[in-house]
């Protein structure tokens, strides 16, 4: 016992090697270096992941600003009223092909005539598009 | 000039519209020379104040046209 004990002594002399906290204190310090690497490589995927969403969201943004509507002129009529005047009626149909928007306005302006509007609108409640048209 | 408008607070993706307007005219204004009328239709975004389509109806001798046309803006953030 005393021989092991000088050998270790020896082989690990606390004054050359350390104590046991010294080399406890080394391997937490790894240990946590360890771990830090981890959780930066993680944080930079992360990152890349939300630069990714990011620039999805900004697509699909861009997509919902552009919006298109698919027009058609339903109907149209003309109708003489007395000698010298003639009236026009037209129904446009409009349906919004993608995204949506907020406060939005239809201007019509003429150019030579007097315009009314004669009723209708733009329905986002399909239940109102039918009424409007007769439709149950 | 005259004109008249149709205001949403909000309008979403197949939303669907139909608009009945009318159209008053003297015969001369549309026979003769240099006859024309024509009405144009503005389909705006007053939030972000940007255009985003036009049509036209072009009120001719014996009919008339439409005229789809489309504005291609392309936004940067």
């Amino acid at each position: 016992m005393i021989l092991i004990s000088n050998s270790f002594s020896w082989c690990l002399s606390a004054v050359i090697w350390g104590t046991v906290s010294d080399w406890v204190m080394i391997v937490v310090t790894f240990a946590t270096l360890l771990y830090l690497r981890k959780t930066l490589t993680s944080q930079l995927h992360v990152q890349k992941l939300q630069l990714k969403a990011t620039m999805i969201e900004n697509s699909r943004f861009l997509a919902d600003q552009d919006l298109r509507f698919d027009l058609q002129l339903v109907d149209s009529s003309f109708h003489s009223l007395g000698e010298n005047k003639i009236i026009h009626i037209f129904i446009i149909g409009s349906t919004l092909k993608n995204g949506n928007c907020k406060n939005f306005q239809l201007k019509i302006t003429a150019e030579n005539t007097e315009i009314s509007i004669d009723g209708g609108g733009i329905y986002t409640r399909s239940k109102d598009y039918q009424e409007f048209n007769g439709e149950n | 000039m005259g004109g008249v408008s149709i205001q949403e607070a909000r309008i979403t993706k197949n939303s669907m519209g139909r608009i009945k307007f009318k159209s008053e005219m003297e015969r001369t204004q549309l026979f003769g020379d240099g006859a024309k009328v024509f009405l144009q239709l503005e389909f705006v975004d007053d939030a972000n104040n940007k255009l985003l389509q036009t049509a036209q109806i072009n009120i001719i001798q014996g009919g008339y046209q439409f005229v789809q046309n489309e504005i291609v803006e392309i936004l940067t953030i």
